[in-house]
């Protein structure tokens, strides 16, 4: 099954890359036109974890005054407090591990992406054992075989082999900016001072951590994780233009504390808006 | 800072999940995503090890980059180069196990009177702190397996048997060339470039060197010069194999299948036909026919004057080896682990030498005959000889475990 899905990934690559004309510029292309593919097809997949954590987040920012009075009230009682928190929970009908839902959704996702990343490290075929298994994959389609060896180079890159500056620095950069986008989605507010100094050190960390990797990758791979992140940027963009801008009960309260209220752009005229559809959305819940 | 706080967001209705846990939560993906990402996902060995013979030692280069000289009687380990291993790969570098002090090798050694020698796989990295020593190129070891002299010439690896030929070593490379390396200087006579890695032997004959590219040509340079002859350009995909050279006819098939038969002297087609599967092997031509397997499994014998079939039978399995023929009978290994024989005039199946089918095992490199006995070495490292004659296993070896157990 997971090898199918590799062999179905290499077989589209490698189409793609005679559709575009088996240039050394067609390879590139393919892999970023394959990376939009998939990411535009797993969109479905990490919109409701979207909506889930930003619903989630939203709502437990919304009992954060209420919360702070219960923990004031139970200050020398850790249990008490558990268990008026939980009431107050059920009461608002929310669901603490909502969230959770969320990133086992995003978690359903991976194995499409792992499988396409795989197909570009195998599609590249660099080694003797690599051509063995991409003939077995493209036995599929005979004429497939006259494709490969695909060509390496690509400006002065060679994409079986890594880069050691301008891809990774390219990767960091642009797993930064991602992450920064969906962190300023995901979490308008800083509720959770030790989830905000792990997702802090997260920020740095992971752009790092991608960077380094991106020095030990085939550059092919690099090229995939740079095009998969700005699409990841402009889908992230998107979602929170629906999440937002759509008129619907989710639209986060943005505190005038708040510190990551930049995200979309708006101003005094929406923040009265959230307001109105907080109490809306009370109203409706309780 | 108010670490209850924290808990008020980790508290379920079932079980309350401790800070800890949930950090552990969000840190567990990313950290399979790191791990998949640096290669540990990669799952495919990058080479097969590979046979050769001497006149009293038995070559094999493994898939841990190391070649070791096995006593033909006995299957003992006469010595290995490079001799120790060192800790391949850094942190997240690709989880692979161990890499060799020098190398790797996964190319049988060409075999001389005094000297042996190696092309070498490695290949020089860069990193944003430093470029890595080349390690590619070619070694000459005396028969006890010390180093004699190298070229590290080549810019990229070498997975190809280096050719030896009066008082030249050619080294085909993955830098997409060829170079004549003069044994007395230790310096390329000449080097002659081709449009992509070329992964076949050279083909020496004569004064002319014959080079099959994954260019998709075949080469004919004059031996002394390195200058071009002529090039074939007829095939239609990569030529990953060596041409086999018989009575002035160069043999050869391509990775879709293609199978040519071209003249040597010319460089003009002789014939062509197409067959299931891509070939990466050197046909094995006896008698007027020429015997070879595909990688969609089929075995073919070919009638050598006009490319009609005079046999054809299916196995379980790619073919990648050249088979080895004896006495009539043709041998070879296959992805399914299984060690073929076939009748070579009307390809009936004969009871194999190797009896078993190896189990997690594929048979990918070329069975190798000395004279005496059938050599066959397997992906898991191990390899066998075999007495064709009663039909047996005479011994057994895997010398990666003997070179563990003797540590």
């Amino acid at each position: 099954m997971w090898d199918k899905l590799i062999q179905g990934f290499v077989l589209a690559l490698i189409w793609l890359y005679e559709v575009l004309g088996s240039s050394e510029w067609s390879l590139v292309l393919s892999i970023a036109v394959l990376t939009i593919a998939v990411r535009l097809l797993t969109v479905p997949l990490t919109l409701p974890s979207q909506r889930a954590m930003k619903k989630n987040a939203k709502q437990m920012q919304d009992l954060q005054p209420e919360i702070e009075k219960l923990k004031k009230k139970y200050r020398n009682d850790a249990q008490k407090l558990q268990q008026a928190q939980l009431e107050l929970y059920r009461e608002r009908g929310i669901n603490p591990l909502s969230s959770m839902t969320g990133c086992l959704w995003m978690l359903i996702q991976l194995p499409v992406i792992w499988a396409f990343y795989q197909s570009i490290s195998r599609a590249l075929a660099y080694r003797p054992g690599e051509m063995l298994v991409l003939s077995q994959y493209l036995s599929a389609v005979p004429r497939f075989m006259s494709l490969v060896p695909l060509p390496s180079s690509w400006l002065w890159f060679n994409l079986a082999r890594p880069d050691a500056i301008v891809l990774p620095i390219l990767v960091a950069g642009s797993t930064w900016l991602q992450q920064k986008l969906s962190a300023s989605a995901t979490q308008p507010a800083a509720a959770d001072a030790q989830a905000a100094q792990m997702s802090q050190s997260m920020m740095i960390t992971m752009p790092l951590m991608f960077g380094y990797l991106a020095m030990q990758m085939p550059a092919g791979l690099s090229i995939y994780f740079i095009v998969s992140n700005v699409v990841g940027m402009g889908v992230q963009w998107l979602t929170n233009h629906w999440l937002n801008g759509g008129g619907e009960e989710e639209q986060p309260a943005r505190r005038p504390s708040s510190s990551d209220g930049s995200g979309t752009g708006k101003g005094d005229e929406d923040r009265g808006r959230d307001s109105t559809y907080r109490k809306r959305g009370y109203r409706r819940k309780s | 800072m108010d670490t209850r706080k924290s808990e008020t967001f980790s508290t379920t209705a079932a079980r309350p999940l401790s800070p800890r846990a949930r950090r552990w939560l969000a840190i567990l993906p990313i950290v399979v995503v790191a791990l998949l990402a640096a290669g540990c996902g990669r799952n495919v060995p990058p080479y097969w090890p590979d046979l050769g013979t001497g006149p009293d030692q038995v070559y094999v280069a493994e898939t841990n980059g190391q070649v070791f000289a096995l006593d033909p009687q006995t299957g003992d380990v006469l010595w290995a180069y490079p001799q120790t291993q060192k800790s391949g790969g850094g942190f997240l570098s690709g989880c692979s196990a161990q890499t060799p002090s020098d190398g790797p090798f996964f190319a049988a050694p060409a075999v001389g009177d005094e000297l042996v020698y190696l092309s070498s796989a490695g290949e020089p990295t860069t990193s944003l702190f430093r470029r890595s020593e080349n390690t590619a190129g070619l070694r000459a070891l005396n028969k006890l397996g010390t180093l004699q002299w190298e070229f590290r010439g080549t810019e990229a690896r070498a997975v190809a048997s280096p050719v030896l030929s009066t008082g030249t070593v050619y080294l085909a490379s993955s830098d997409h060339s060829v170079y004549a390396i003069d044994v007395e200087t230790r310096e390329a006579r000449w080097v002659f470039e081709t449009g992509n890695w070329v992964w076949a032997s050279p083909v020496v004959a004569d004064d002319a060197v014959y080079v099959a590219s994954m260019d998709h040509l075949l080469y004919a340079l004059d031996a002394a010069s390195g200058d071009e002859v002529w090039r074939f350009e007829q095939a239609t995909s990569a030529l990953p194999a060596a041409p086999a050279l018989v009575d002035g006819v160069l043999y050869l098939g391509s990775l879709d299948g293609g199978t040519y038969a071209v003249d040597a002297q010319t460089g003009s087609l002789l014939w062509q036909r197409q067959v299931s599967g891509g070939t990466w092997a050197t046909p094995q031509v006896q008698g007027g026919v020429i015997y070879f397997g595909t990688l969609s499994g089929v075995v073919y014998a070919l009638d050598a004057h006009d490319g009609a079939t005079v046999w054809e039978q299916k196995v379980g399995g790619e073919v990648r080896g050249t088979p080895a023929y004896v006495d009539g009978t043709v041998y070879l290994g296959c992805e399914d682990g299984k060690l073929y024989a076939f009748n070579a005039q009307d390809g009936a199946d004969q009871l194999s030498p190797l009896g078993e089918t190896l189990q997690n095992a594929s048979i990918f490199s070329s069975p190798i005959y000395d004279g005496q006995q059938l050599y066959v070495v397997a992906t898991n490292a191990e390899i066998f000889a075999l007495d064709l004659e009663r039909n047996t296993v005479l011994w057994r070896t895997n010398p990666l475990e003997a070179d563990e157990e003797g540590e």
